[in-house]
């Protein structure tokens, strides 16, 4: 079936629309998604097309036996993907202009979704250019523009920037609800740190330039960089191969602020939603709502927003004895690393000494720092890290050494958070970014308290004082998508900081940050002002709009001698008497009275009050209105008897 | 002839509400919305409010579709009953091309398409089941443009009058032969002399009299006229006895149809009516308006 041609353009515009929107999401996609679209879209420009819905149910049904054998993803995943593929398979049936408008929210919605999972400038940049393919693909359809023309991408910006205070308006000041539910799985976006510590987890977080973190000192002096560990989550569970979280409860208590003291960390977390926050470890959380659980974990209280007191003492978290779950060692897991902790063990009493020969052997094996360590096998895998790759990222190596500690008797975990960060000396704060993300370890050591021990800064010291990139050879620079090429660096750098300006001024402005500006800007009980001032600013929107529309009839009202010459003109039309092009009132009325003299009194009167009123510098313009009013009157009127004295004949 | 009408469409007319898309334009950004402040992500936030900010804005722009927007009608028209008879709108836009609806009374077909600035005529269905004068119904021109999230539409009261005949529904009739229809003299048919049978190539020795103007002036070459007295005998139609009288007229008004396409020359013979048989666009005419009128 051939289509018209602005129906054709706008199912190319949406087709590179949803495009756009998969180079956003593509490490989202289910198999079964990313077959069905591409298939979708493949079927899209096929001239015969049998059972469309046919198709489109199968593609349906594969998604769904892929969700169902992918099991472990949130039902936020499985509901983006769900809408992604049915964006595609709607564009495979937009073959008119509802459908197109259908298609075309569905495709709004996908980008909305794409959004929760990709959100920084190059993303977000991306999406607006696929909304405004949407907006042309709209506007195509309801002008019915046969060729695509720059005008239609013209008005689509228009529209755009019309619209956009309004948005900016709304962004700023509508009221932000709390979530109303949670997000099961939120916490598990490919952008963020995960809650389990799977080989190459972290290795593929550190090629993310987004941002994870923003901390701001008050009277506190910037810690050196082997000293910036922030932690977020702690892993207790081994089961051989993978470390997990374990059960954990919050402390009954948290740690006292120094009333006196005017210390701070203000934080805003800039990563995908989660329950547990970066912090260093030390403090206690200004916000009595937000707690610490045993394993020095932060947890979310109402917003990303939080600031950290100084507290009178040492952290209570790091006397909390282990628990049995973080001596377990899995038996038999991997032989070679529980014959050398046997070997420790029996060696050495103190566990600081089985510490020390671990560090010892760790030097001496001259283990390499790299992102491809290649893949390692099921069984005995961190037997393959020490013994024989003898390669890895920073969760190998913790991975490794918290498992060798547990085998040597020594209770352990894995703590999971960033290490490092940016120091931005202008604005006096410490930018973290998702690529400073890293793994270490914590061992319950004498007296009794959980110690912190890193053993990749055993292997790579420069990855703790100078960051990942340069710990890293040439070839991982380059997977990295940082070359070590100064001058591209450089010309990178504008980006990064128009990025990280996008993550801090518009990702992270949460409810909190909100309820600071507007207190900034309108003082005390400034949401309900806020409320005011956008419903008064929508009102005044709407009344300005209406205004418009009515000056606008005024001012077609106004003209009093035009509103004549229109009676008058449509007077004479109706006896197939239109001014030609270009011709003037006066030659037209003259055109006119040849052909009807009975009208040549009324024509010649008409006249001469129009263009006294029109150019006459003393003129009654009362008087000449209503000469006119008379004029167009006698006329219809004479029109009239005529009509009725024709009809009695 | 015919009587036109002129309207230029003002915002004074013009009444707007939501479309179905509109609906759901909104419900999708006020489902971003609730996605943004559950997982506090912004990007969702601010697609949801530009979705709205958009919606707003299309009720200012969705108004102005018709306005400035120039009308032009028939006031009478002729037609069948039973049958689609058009009325001709000649539509002129200002400016640029839009998607716009016409539609004539709530039951009435719809038109629907693109229409491109400048001059251009739009023929929208109507169609009524019974014969005689039909006051048309008020005529809506419906427009979504720019987004189509908000449908504007007017009523015009066109004061438009079709002439329906009656439809031509083919049944049993009485056909009298036409000088044995009484014993008096009767004149002879009315044969139109413009009427013609057919054209043939035109050869100089039959004169300009003979010289199809009207062919040459469209540029289709030099014809003659060949003119031809009807051969069949001239009718008067009239209704069988006992046949009802819509069923009727319907019956005479297909045979008149029959009769004037093949050239013949008929009368009527109704109640209060009588016509002396012709032939012609003009007889024809004048034979189905009697039948639509008659009481």
């Amino acid at each position: 079936m051939k289509h018209a041609a602005f129906i054709r353009q706008a199912q190319a515009l949406q087709a590179i629309a949803l495009l756009l929107l998969l180079s956003q999401v593509i490490t989202e996609l289910l198999p079964a998604t990313a077959l069905g679209i591409l298939l979708a879209l493949a079927l899209r420009w096929q001239k015969k097309l049998p059972r469309r819905r046919l198709i489109s149910l199968g593609l349906l049904s594969l998604w769904a036996i892929n969700q169902l054998i992918a099991g472990a993803a949130g039902w936020l995943e499985a509901a983006s993907n769900l809408v992604w593929l049915l964006a595609a398979l709607r564009l495979l049936e937009a073959n008119d202009r509802k459908n197109i408008g259908g298609s075309g929210l569905l495709l709004l919605l996908a980008l909305g979704l794409a959004g929760l999972k990709a959100n920084g400038l190059g993303a977000s940049l991306l999406a607006a250019v696929a909304a405004l393919l949407v907006l042309c693909s709209l506007l195509g359809v309801q002008q019915g523009a046969e060729k695509l023309k720059l005008g239609l991408f013209g008005q689509a910006v228009a529209l755009l920037s019309l619209a956009l205070p309004l948005a900016v308006g709304l962004f700023l000041l509508a009221p932000r609800l709390p979530a109303l539910w949670q997000m099961p799985g939120a916490n598990s976006a490919s952008t963020g740190l995960s809650d389990e510590l799977d080989p190459g987890s972290i290795a593929s977080l550190v090629q993310s330039d987004s941002a994870a973190a923003l901390l701001q000192l008050k009277e506190i002096q910037l810690p050196p960089p082997e000293a910036r560990y922030w932690r977020v989550r702690v892993l207790n569970n081994f089961n051989g191969r993978s470390w997990q979280p374990g059960p954990t409860v919050p402390l009954e208590r948290n740690p006292l602020p120094v009333l006196a003291s005017k210390q701070q960390q203000r934080w805003t977390y800039q990563g995908p939603e989660r329950n547990t926050l970066p912090w260093p470890g030390v403090g206690t959380p200004q916000d009595h709502k937000q707690r610490i659980n045993r394993n020095g974990e932060l947890l979310r209280a109402s917003n990303n927003s939080y600031v950290l007191l100084k507290s009178t003492n040492q952290p209570s978290w790091q006397m909390q004895p282990p628990l049995t779950i973080q001596g377990q060692w899995p038996m038999g897991s991997n032989p070679q690393l529980e014959a050398l902790a046997w070997q420790w063990q029996q060696q050495y009493q103190d566990p600081r000494q089985r510490v020390a020969a671990a560090y010892h052997w760790f030097k001496a094996q001259g283990f390499e720092y790299t992102l491809r360590p290649g893949l390692m096998p099921t069984k005995a895998s961190l037997d393959a890290v020490l013994f024989e790759k003898k390669r890895g990222f920073c969760e190998h190596y913790a991975a490794a050494f918290a498992a060798l500690m547990r085998a040597a008797a020594i209770p352990a975990r894995v703590v999971i958070g960033y290490q490092g960060g940016e120091w931005q000396p202008a604005a006096g704060q410490l930018q973290i970014l998702q690529r400073d993300a890293h793994a270490w370890v914590e061992l319950w050591l004498p007296p009794g308290q959980w110690r912190t021990v890193d053993p990749t800064a055993w292997i790579a010291p420069n990855r703790i004082s100078q960051g990942v990139a340069a710990s890293l050879s040439a070839r991982d620079q380059q997977q990295l998508g940082r070359p070590m090429l100064g001058w591209f660096n450089q010309l990178l750098l504008p980006w990064q900081k128009l990025d990280q300006g996008w993550s801090e001024w518009i990702i992270s402005f949460d409810r909190a940050q909100q309820n600071q500006l507007l207190e900034k800007w309108l003082g005390p009980e400034a949401s309900i002002k806020a409320i005011q001032i956008l419903a008064g600013g929508l009102c005044g929107l709407l009344f300005l709009g209406i205004s418009l529309l009515w000056r606008q009839r005024q001012l077609q009202r106004g003209d009093k001698a035009k509103q004549q010459l229109d009676k008058l003109l449509h007077y004479l039309a109706k006896k197939q008497l239109r001014p030609n092009p270009g011709e003037s009132l006066a030659a037209f009325i003259e055109r006119v009275q040849g052909q009807e003299i009975k009208l040549k009194p009324d024509l010649i009167e008409f006249q001469d009050a129009y263009y006294r009123m029109r150019f006459h510098e003393n003129c009654d313009e009362k008087n000449e209105q209503e000469r006119l009013r008379i004029v167009v009157k006698n006329l219809f009127i004479s029109s009239k008897c005529r009509m009725n004295s024709s009809q009695l004949k | 002839m015919t009587q036109q009408q002129n309207l230029r469409i003002g915002l004074r007319r013009v009444f707007i509400l939501p479309s179905a898309l509109g609906l759901l334009w909104a419900a999708v950004g006020g489902l971003l919305y609730v996605m943004g402040v559950n997982t506090s992500s912004n990007v969702p936030l601010i697609l949801g409010f530009l979705m709205l900010a958009l919606q707003l804005l299309a009720i200012f722009l969705t108004a102005q579709t018709l306005h400035g927007l120039q009308l032009q009608w028939p006031t009478q028209l002729e037609g069948w009953a039973a049958e689609q008879l058009p009325l001709m709108v000649q539509l002129t836009l200002p400016k640029g091309s839009r998607y716009l609806g016409l539609q004539l009374g709530p039951k009435g077909k719809r038109w629907e398409g693109i229409c491109k600035a400048g001059v251009q005529q739009i023929p929208v269905p109507w169609q009524s089941k019974s014969r005689g004068i039909h006051k048309l119904p008020r005529l809506r021109i419906d427009s979504q443009a720019p987004l189509g999230l908000w449908v504007c539409w007017v009523r015009i009261q066109t004061n438009s009058e079709a002439l329906l005949y009656p439809a031509p529904i083919a049944g049993a009739i009485n056909e009298i032969p036409w000088p044995q229809a009484s014993g008096k003299q009767q004149p002879k048919p009315n044969i139109e002399p413009h009427d013609f049978h057919s054209l043939q190539p035109h050869r100089p020795e039959e004169g300009p009299q003979r010289l199809a103007w009207k062919q040459l002036a469209r540029g289709h070459g030099e014809f003659s006229k060949r003119f031809e007295a009807p051969t069949a005998q001239a009718v008067l139609l009239t209704p069988q006895k006992g046949m009802a009288k819509e069923q009727a007229l319907s019956a005479i008004a297909a045979r008149i149809q029959q009769l004037a396409a093949n050239g013949e020359s008929y009368g009527l013979q109704l109640l209060h009516l009588n016509i002396n048989p012709g032939s012609g666009t003009n007889h024809r005419r004048e034979c189905l308006r009697s039948l639509a009128l008659l009481p």
